[in-house]
Parts: structure tokens; C-alpha cells; sequence
């Protein structure tokens, strides 16, 4: 276990252009990719939206951080296919498992894109805006912000307990799941008892007493943002509508064979 | 005597390039007591993670009891080093303190009886037998540093690690800390702490190892170390206020090498005799 699968959900600044859209547009890319990845559950569509992250990680030059996360979750996405292989719904198992994996793929890479690209800041202003109560914003906020520090407390953990002999390696499934308890346990109370600080001290610092907050930077929409946006919705519609329209929607909910016969 | 710990040449880095041990050299005895000191981000913890194979080395190598690191997983060197965490959060999870000091033993697959002993012997050491079936989440922050230390205590490593055993205790149990460590040393025990506090090195160490930058600054008697000016200002350490006192009297004939507080004590009743005589 690697805290490297957070590596791809860090903010990494770059400069490039996807940095400088608006967090809401982001924010509705972000919503717009997911709603279609779950929508789609035929392999060509997948794989045509894993190849448009692709090509977003890649002109952003985050394709370092993006691949450890995707390297990180390659054990995961095999676990998931051969679970669904083996065990997956009536019909067509192999093209069930090919394509549940790859939903997940391209949602873990649509989420990368954004985490990567979108500073903590930005974030809480997107739900902001769009008239989430700064309660709920600063608690996602404070998740987030703490994926990191976790991260780091759980390697210090696995440290800690490796060195009193535990081998996370060895033993069958059942014993390997039990060897998470020392693991599990000292990270939920260590956070449980930082979390009751942090209310602490945000209460001492008089957070909540001001009903309404005004903010450091304001946003505007700029040209770029509308065009992406627009281009999003045409790339989504066209998705959509070319799955369910002949001759393109054959190809589109083209099926893998049966594996056996 | 023997060796227990030999670094030749250590590098290290967590990410490419960024080097946080810079060609580390040193090598400790058996049944040695040192101290390794350092500011933060000096490398203390990332050199002391090589001693129980949680981290291998990128360059050079480290040898435990004249085996090479390089080969050997962390539960096969856990056996012979001991190594307590800063944060007791780290690590405790168990039901019950006695479940707590069990669990590395069971994992180094000791039979019942010599569990139950074991355990025994490191909660009466520890002053936590009236502690043995609460669980360790519901103690003190002093308590679970004690239950940490037992439970690394309990298997009885040759070896043994502490990594800033004095943070967060009070100065009663950091004298307790200070006669554990000896009475480990008497015992024949390794013993290596890493630690920010100049005086706890200064009354009870004799070896110490100062680090700055992922290198070592200094290696030797604590007097000599930590009344060596230079030393002190490349590490951004602080001086024993003792010796701090020292400096400053040294005019009136004080001795600039003084650590201990007896020490400074005799000094200025000496001066006082010396005058009043004149």
C-alpha cells in the first residue's frame, strides 16, 4: 500500500490552461465527465471519455502525477475485472467486467484532472457559488485539505506497525484483512481526536459568527471558460445522441464476445 | 565489542534527486548509549527508519549485527531492533494494554506462556499494571507514550530506538525515561535516541551525533560536542543553558566546557573558595 494513489489528487501547479478556467466550469466539467461515464456502459464510449481525459492530462503536462494515481489504482481496476469476470451479472461477462473497469478508470482520471488542476480555494468558491452553505464548503474544504496530511499518518502507521513485526504481505485474504484492523483503528482515532481540535480551534477563532462572508478574489466567467463550456456540452451531446442514433449508435454500443461460447 | 550498527556511506532521497542523507557514516557498538540530535529536516528520522529496514538505502549500505539491510524484510530485523514512534497514536489499537504489548509478539510468533510473561515483565517495567486491561485509547497522552514504549520493550530487542522519547512528558516521567534508557544500557542494550533536547543529552548521555542537512556535523563525547561553538551554530542548536552560563562567566575563569548542572555548581563554589581565600 503506497500513499502514491494521492499523488494525482494533489493540487500541482502548472500554469497551463485548464488552470486558469473558472472553478465552476471545472467544477461542471467535472459533473458533466462523471454523469456521462456512468451513463455509458458499453466499452467504445468509455474508452473514447478515458482517451479525452488522456488528452487533457497530457496538454496540462500533469501526466506524471495523473500516471502514479492510475498506476496506483492498476491493482484495484484488476480486482474489479476479475471479480466481475467471475462473479458479474447474467450475459455478457467479459465485455461486463471490460467495461465496469474501465468506468472506473475514466472516473478516477476525470477526478485527477480536477484535483490536480484545482486549488483547495477554488474549490470551496465553486460550491460557493453555486449555493452550497459555506458550512458544508469548508468541511469538503478541510477534507481535502487533509487527504494529504491522512496520506502521511497512514504511512507512519503502516511504518509503526511493520516495525513490531506486522507483515502486511503474507497470509490468504482473511487473515490479510485482519492485519488491517491495527492499521485502521490508530488512523480513525488519531483522526477523530484531531478533527475535535481543529472544531476547537476554529471555534476559538469565532467561526460562523458573520452570516455573510465576502472573499479575496472574485469570479468572472471569461472567454475561455465559455468556450470550454460549450465545447463540454457539444462533446457530451454528441456523445449521447451518437450512441442512440444509427449507423454511428452500432459501433457505439458495440459489445466485447462472449468468452465462452 | 562487537558492532550492532554500521552506516557506510549512506544516500538517500523520497524523491529523485532531493537528497535527505548525504553520504552518512557511522557506526555504533554494542550495548553503546547514543544520542542523535539535529535540527528538523536534519534526517534523523529518515537515518534511524534504515536501522529496522523501513527504509533501504539508495547508495552505500547499513549493516545490523554485521547483516546487510538489503536483504532482510522488516519483521526479520524487527526482532533484533526496536524501534518506539514519536506519536504512541501511531500505533495503538489493541482492546486492552495487555492486548496492546502482546501483539508484537504474537506476530514474531512467541508461544502463549512466553507472551503472557513478556507482557508481565514489560507492564510491571513501565508502571502499567493497574492500566493492563483498559485500553490504551482512554489513557493519558504520558500514559501512552509508556504503553509505546512496552510494547516495543516487551519483545526485547538487542537493539533499541527512540524516536523523541521526551516530547510531551512531563519532567518526572523524562527523569523515569532518562533511568529507563540506563538501565536498558546496563542491561547491554543498544540504545539510540533521537531528540531535540540538548539538556536531556547533556546529564545522561556520553556519545552523541549531531546532524544538519543530511549530514553528520559531529560525532563524539557529548562535551566535547556540544561546547564546541562551531558545532553548535552549524546545527542551529542551542548550547546547555549550563554551559550557555559557562560562556558567558568565562571571564571571572569558569571552565567553557561544562554541561551539567554539578558541574557548574562546583565550579562557581571553587571560584567563591578561591576568593574568599585571597
Amino acid at each position: 500500500m503506497s500513499i502514491r494513489v494521492f499523488e494525482g489528487f494533489k493540487f500541482k501547479p502548472k500554469g497551463t490552461y485548464f488552470y486558469k478556467l473558472d472553478p465552476r466550469v471545472k467544477m461542471s466539467f467535472l459533473i458533466v465527465y462523471s454523469i456521462l461515464t456512468l451513463y455509458f456502459s458499453t466499452v467504445v464510449p468509455l474508452s473514447i471519455l478515458f482517451l479525452f481525459s488522456v488528452v487533457i492530462v497530457v496538454s496540462n503536462r500533469v501526466a506524471k502525477e495523473w500516471g502514479r494515481t492510475l498506476r496506483a489504482v492498476a491493482l484495484l481496476s484488476l480486482v474489479i475485472f476479475s471479480f466481475n469476470l467471475l462473479f458479474g451479472a447474467k450475459g455478457n461477462k467479459l465485455n461486463y467486467a471490460s467495461s465496469m473497469t474501465l468506468r472506473f478508470l475514466t472516473l478516477t482520471s476525470f477526478f485527477s484532472i480536477f484535483f490536480l488542476t484545482t486549488t483547495p480555494e477554488e474549490l470551496s468558491e465553486a460550491l460557493l457559488l453555486i449555493g452550497i452553505p459555506y458550512e458544508y464548503t469548508f468541511m469538503f474544504m478541510m477534507a481535502m485539505r487533509f487527504i494529504p496530511t491522512l496520506a502521511r499518518d497512514f504511512q507512519t502507521i503502516i511504518d509503526a506497525q511493520r516495525s513490531r513485526g506486522l507483515e502486511l504481505e503474507k497470509g490468504n485474504f482473511v487473515q490479510r484483512a485482519r492485519k488491517l484492523l491495527p492499521l485502521l483503528i490508530p488512523l480513525i482515532v488519531l483522526e477523530i481526536r484531531r478533527s475535535v481540535l481543529i472544531a476547537e480551534a476554529l471555534e476559538a477563532r469565532g467561526f460562523g459568527t458573520s452570516a455573510k462572508r465576502s472573499t479575496l478574489k472574485e469570479y468572472r466567467l471569461s472567454k475561455v471558460d465559455l468556450y470550454l463550456l460549450f465545447l463540454t456540452i457539444t462533446f457530451a451531446t454528441s456523445l449521447i445522441l451518437s450512441s442512440k442514433l444509427p449507423p454511428y449508435s452500432e459501433i457505439m454500443n458495440y459489445r466485447l464476445p462472449e468468452l465462452v461460447p | 565489542m562487537a558492532v550492532a550498527i554500521e552506516v557506510n556511506d549512506l544516500y538517500f532521497y523520497y524523491e529523485r534527486g532531493k537528497y535527505v542523507l548525504k553520504g552518512i557514516n557511522l557506526t555504533v557498538r554494542d550495548g553503546e548509549m547514543v544520542a542523535i540530535m539535529g535540527n528538523n529536516g536534519a534526517g534523523k528520522t529518515t537515518l534511524i527508519k534504515h536501522f529496522n529496514g523501513l527504509l533501504k538505502p539508495i547508495r552505500g549500505s547499513v549493516k545490523v549485527k554485521g547483516r546487510d539491510t538489503k536483504g532482510l524484510s522488516v519483521a526479520e530485523l524487527a526482532r533484533t531492533v526496536g524501534l518506539v514512534f514519536q506519536n504512541p497514536d501511531h500505533q495503538l489499537f489493541a482492546e486492552t494494554v495487555e492486548e496492546e504489548l502482546a501483539f508484537a509478539l504474537r506476530n514474531f510468533g512467541y508461544p502463549e506462556d512466553i507472551v503472557k510473561r513478556r507482557v508481565e515483565w514489560a507492564l510491571t517495567l513501565m508502571d502499567l499494571r493497574k492500566y493492563r486491561h483498559r485500553s490504551p485509547l482512554s489513557l493519558s497522552g504520558g500514559e501512552r507514550k509508556r504503553v509505546a514504549i512496552a510494547s516495543v520493550l516487551c519483545y526485547d530487542p538487542e537493539i533499541i530506538i527512540f524516536d523523541e522519547p521526551t516530547i510531551g512528558q512531563d519532567y518526572y516521567q523524562k527523569q523515569k525515561i532518562a533511568q529507563l534508557l540506563r538501565m536498558l544500557s546496563r542491561q547491554g542494550k543498544t540504545v539510540i535516541v533521537v531528540t531535540h533536547d540538548v539538556e536531556f543529552v547533556a546529564e545522561n548521555f556520553e556519545r552523541v551525533i549531531v546532524m544538519a542537512d543530511g549530514k553528520i556535523v559531529a560525532d563524539g563525547n557529548v562535551r566535547e560536542v556540544l561546547t564546541d561553538p562551531e558545532v553548535i551554530s552549524k546545527s542551529n542548536l542551542l548550547p546547555p543553558q549550563v554551559t550557555h552560563c559557562a560562556w558567558l562567566l568565562k571571564d571571572v575563569g569558569i571552565s567553557p566546557k561544562l554541561i551539567k548542572v554539578s558541574e557548574l555548581v562546583k565550579e562557581i563554589t571553587r571560584l567563591f573558595h578561591e576568593h574568599k581565600g585571597i
